[in-house]
């Protein structure tokens, strides 16, 4: 059997390490984005909205954030969570919850972006009306982030992909520990360095296949968004 | 002192004063036509009286109140329609929404009265201006405001959509409303007007009975922008 062959065989068969490794990265990569998102979609709104000090400094940091490579991110995690470092006593190196927070860390400003960018065309239009009701900043949030939701969702779409096809953070801070901390990519460069190729190919196909559903679903929320646009 | 009041209300923008001195008082009764040529003030004059925009001298009460303390209490209909990205009913239920009134029979009348019930569904995008107008004005109204500001509400529309807004707002009226329109249109000033507000270049020029101000005004401006050489 060739390795494609075999690496087929691997997901059809759903095999119990492949279905563990998917799973955990599933788990984590959601988790972080659910966490991100919570906090990116209302302050992207808000940064969208209203003029408040620092206004500007949160957008220049979370930008900067955005442009950091992923190991770097890990690297600052690792140095927060390890046995000397101020969050040490936590015990949480090399455990899922690390790599969900770093993972929450490189998505976070993607989100965020996105978010503001959505919220500030919207806002735009929607400004004299929401004045014109004394709409109160709770609900004004509220609104906006709702008739926006189809360009926030793709921003946390792209932010859950990201976060499943990144490596170089989560190998730092969650050390790729056999049946614990393991997720797709790291496995993929830990089976490939060691030449067992099939469980490396049957990972990929999966996260490729993960990639492409993102992206339709990201297609047709953008279709569907569209017929709610204002055009005229 | 019941209805409106304007106490030397200026309003400038970078140092261009838009809106000069302006003071008048108007009771709540009636409808109120804001007629003047283009850049006249018009538009800057209904914000300020609704109170979205802040003067930068004088005052806006009405019932002795700050004007951007009782907002609620009034319904503001853009010159271009503001559409929320929902579909038509939900455009009618928002204000209702924010004030936690969720009312079906309200919106069901409205969707009734703005001839949009077979578009309730579809998305408020995709109306056409007139019914953008017709649902941006059912929308002011579903709150149940006493006064309604309308700016240009049928510029652009064809005689049968103006006709179903001025029957829309000849009911609020009916029912006890005041209303301030401003307009291009003579002949629905003429037809719907009790009083006639004329401004240009930002002065209040004339504020009188609408009978008067068309059997002949009394400024040279005025005189003009009714014969159309302004
Ligand atoms: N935010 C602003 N900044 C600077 N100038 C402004 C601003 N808003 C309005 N103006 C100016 O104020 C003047 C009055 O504007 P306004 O929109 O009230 O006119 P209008 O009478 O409603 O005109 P139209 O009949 O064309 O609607 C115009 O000359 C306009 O250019
Ligand atoms: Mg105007």
């Amino acid at each position: 059997m060739t390795i494609l062959g075999q690496a087929a065989e691997l997901v059809v068969s759903a095999d119990a390490e492949l279905i563990g490794i998917v799973g955990l990265s599933l788990r984590v990569s959601l988790t972080a984005t659910l966490i991100a998102s919570l906090l990116a979609i209302p302050l992207g709104a808000a940064l969208a909205i209203w003029q408040f000090p620092f206004r500007q400094i949160l957008i220049v940091i979370s930008t900067s954030l955005m442009a950091l490579p992923p190991v770097v991110v890990g690297l600052i995690i690792y140095l927060l969570l390890s046995r000397v470092g101020p969050l040490g006593h936590y015990g949480i190196l090399f455990t899922p919850t690390a790599m969900i927070i770093a993972q929450s860390v490189l998505i976070f400003p993607i989100v965020l972006a996105l978010t503001r960018e959505a919220i500030l065309p919207l806002n735009r239009d929607y400004k004299n009306l929401l004045d014109a009701w004394d709409v109160s900043p709770v609900q004004r949030l509220k609104t906006l982030i709702w008739d926006a939701r189809f360009a926030v969702v793709t921003g946390l779409l792209a932010g859950f992909g990201r976060a499943l096809a990144e490596v170089g953070a989560v190998i730092i801070v969650g050390g790729n520990i056999a049946g614990f901390t393991r997720v797709m990519t790291t496995t993929i460069a830990l089976e490939t360095s060691k030449g067992n190729l099939q469980l490396a190919l049957a990972l990929g196909i999966i996260l490729l296949s993960i990639a492409v559903l993102i992206n339709a679903v990201i297609h047709w929320i953008g279709s569907f968004g569209s017929k709610y646009q204002v055009t005229r | 002192m019941s209805g409106l009041k304007l106490t030397n209300l200026s309003y400038s923008v970078d140092g261009t004063e838009l809106l000069h001195d302006i003071s008048f008082t108007q009771a709540s009764v009636g409808i109120s036509a804001i007629l003047g040529p283009n850049g006249a003030g018009k538009s800057l004059l209904l914000s300020l009286i609704h109170g979205v925009i802040k003067p930068n001298m004088g005052r806006v009460t009405w019932d002795g109140i700050l004007a951007d303390k009782t907002k609620l209490s009034r319904g503001f209909v853009f010159q271009t329609p503001i559409v929320l990205r929902r579909s038509v009913r939900a455009n009618l239920a928002y204000p209702l929404k924010i004030n936690g009134q969720h009312s079906e029979t309200a919106i069901k009348a409205m969707l009734e009265l703005s001839h949009l019930t077979p578009l309730a569904k579809q998305p408020a995008a995709s109306l056409s201006g007139g019914e953008a107008q017709r649902m941006a004005i059912a929308r002011a109204l579903i709150t149940k405001p006493e006064v309604l500001l309308l700016d240009e509400p049928c510029s652009n529309l064809d005689p049968a959509s103006t006709k179903l807004i001025e029957a829309m707002i000849g009911q609020f009226v009916a029912k006890g409303g005041s209303v301030f329109i401003s307009t291009h249109d003579l002949a629905q000033a003429k037809r719907l007007a009790d009083t006639v507000l004329f401004i240009n270049a930002g002065q209040l020029l004339e504020h009188t009975a609408a009978r008067d101000f068309f059997d002949g005004p009394e400024t040279p401006q005025a005189q003009a922008y009714l014969n159309g050489d302004l």
